[in-house]
């Protein structure tokens, strides 16, 4: 009986939850807001998944930051696997509608195929792109397009 | 003659304040003598705040509650070179603001070339007075596309471009009329920075206004309105957008004091939010004050 608690209290510590932070700067966990963790979001040419959240919304007058993921899905059971592209993804933001985009952000790899994008902030409401470009040198190699309103 | 003069210097301010609010972007217009002076030289100040931050695709309007601030400094000349020829010029200086950051420097630079192609040799019930002229604008003023502070940097089209126009004018006892229209080709233009690599290939673009004035002792108000559009900037690079259409429509009703034949002021306010199906633009409200100096033949 000893064991099954102990085995069982050490399944229970080995889960750990991702922490997402609301705009008055608490914490709560949920991860139904990640998107993209179905791999609906995908680069262009390797086909490489892309997941992400807000971690701190931006507002009109405040940066914010997300965390985005790359990963694959295990051919077994379609579970997510992260992985490292050819170089660490730089975030862009683009707002087609106007034709300009934002302050360059700032990207921070926190673990394998985990990502902080910082200085996250737009300059106006309306409908933007973040671009996630794979990068050589100055060329784009592959490119993940999510459209997003505010 | 002082009605006349009354209206073109008004009418011509509200023009220049027909840029678009946000992030460069808008045209920079000719400076014309349109009465019978030989030369005038202006000098405007004007103060547009954004209150319409973005309308896009589908004609939706956004707005927070922060917003930018255009502050625009403008030195135009205008000289005859012939009866009927006469060249002129425009330096915009431009300070963009937006909550703690702020950025400044010369807009587009802006050359003409005029032709009195309908003289007022004669007085004529119907004939209006019409000019034509050949503009050229300078790519002093950053594009918005090359900007890497979303814009807020740009302070112009930022490209080489040539338009032609014309303006016709009448007055009709107290009351003036004016119309013109322009159109203008910019030219593509290669762009490197953080965030972009490539080509912007700009369109056409166009404006084309409407105005009416009273005058009455040394005074004048007057009100006009402009449409204003231009072609989708396309963007030339690995991975880009196609661009899109922008639009919108600048009214606005002026105030003029005629202090003497060579001297005159001007007080301005304009509105984008009123008129027009304005598409992909942000939207302003400006007031800008005029004064000019004109020397007689």
């Amino acid at each position: 009986m000893k064991k099954i608690l102990g085995l069982t209290l050490l399944f229970l510590l080995s889960c750990a939850q991702p922490k997402y932070v609301n705009e008055d700067g608490s914490t709560k966990n949920n991860s139904a807001h990640e998107a993209g963790s179905d791999c609906s979001i995908q680069f262009k040419g390797s086909q490489i998944c892309l997941s992400w959240y807000w971690e701190k919304k931006p507002t009109s007058t405040h940066v914010g930051s997300f965390i985005f993921k790359t990963y694959r899905l295990n051919t077994f059971d379609a579970t997510a696997l992260e992985l490292n592209p050819f170089s660490v993804p730089q975030v862009l933001l683009w707002m087609p509608s106007m034709g300009h985009g934002s302050t360059p952000t700032q990207t921070v790899q926190l673990d394998i195929g985990t990502y902080r994008a910082e200085n996250v902030f737009f300059i106006m409401p309306g409908e933007w792109e973040i671009k996630f470009q794979i990068k050589d040198g100055d060329i784009v190699r592959d490119e993940a397009i999510i459209l997003i309103t505010l | 003659m002082k009605p006349l003069f009354l209206l073109l210097f008004s009418f011509f301010l509200t023009q220049k304040i027909f840029a678009a609010a946000c992030c460069g972007g808008g045209s920079a217009a000719a400076s014309i003598i349109t009465s019978d002076d030989k030369a005038q030289v202006s000098t405007s100040f004007t103060n547009m705040d954004v209150v319409v931050d973005n309308v896009d695709s589908q004609g939706v309007w956004r707005k927070w509650d922060q917003h930018q601030q255009v502050k625009t400094f403008r030195i135009e000349a205008a000289h005859i070179i012939s009866d009927l020829w006469q060249v002129g010029a425009a330096v915009p200086v431009v300070q963009r603001t937006q909550l703690d950051k702020s950025y400044s420097g010369l807009g587009d630079v802006v050359g003409s070339l005029g032709y009195e192609y309908l003289p007022e040799w004669n007085y004529s019930k119907y004939r209006p007075k019409g000019i034509g002229f050949l503009q050229l604008t300078l790519p002093t003023g950053k594009a918005k596309a090359d900007s890497e502070m979303g814009g807020l940097d740009s302070r112009g089209n930022g490209f080489w471009a040539l338009g032609i126009g014309t303006l016709l004018t009448k007055v009709i006892r107290e009351w003036d009329f004016v119309a013109s229209v322009e159109i203008h080709k910019a030219f593509n233009k290669t762009v490197s920075n953080s965030q972009l690599q490539g080509t912007l290939e700009p369109g056409f673009g166009g404006n084309w206004g409407l105005g009416a004035g009273y005058n009455f002792k040394d005074y004048r108000v007057g009100s006009n309105l402009t449409w204003t559009y231009e072609d989708p900037i396309h963007i030339n690079a690995q991975t880009f957008s196609q661009g899109m259409v922008e639009r919108y429509a600048t009214a606005a009703l002026s105030g003029t004091y005629s202090y003497s034949e060579e001297w005159s002021g001007t007080l301005s306010y304009s509105d984008q939010t009123l008129f027009g199906n304005p598409i992909n633009t942000s939207l302003g409200r400006s007031l800008a004050l005029q004064i000019q100096k004109r020397w007689s033949r």
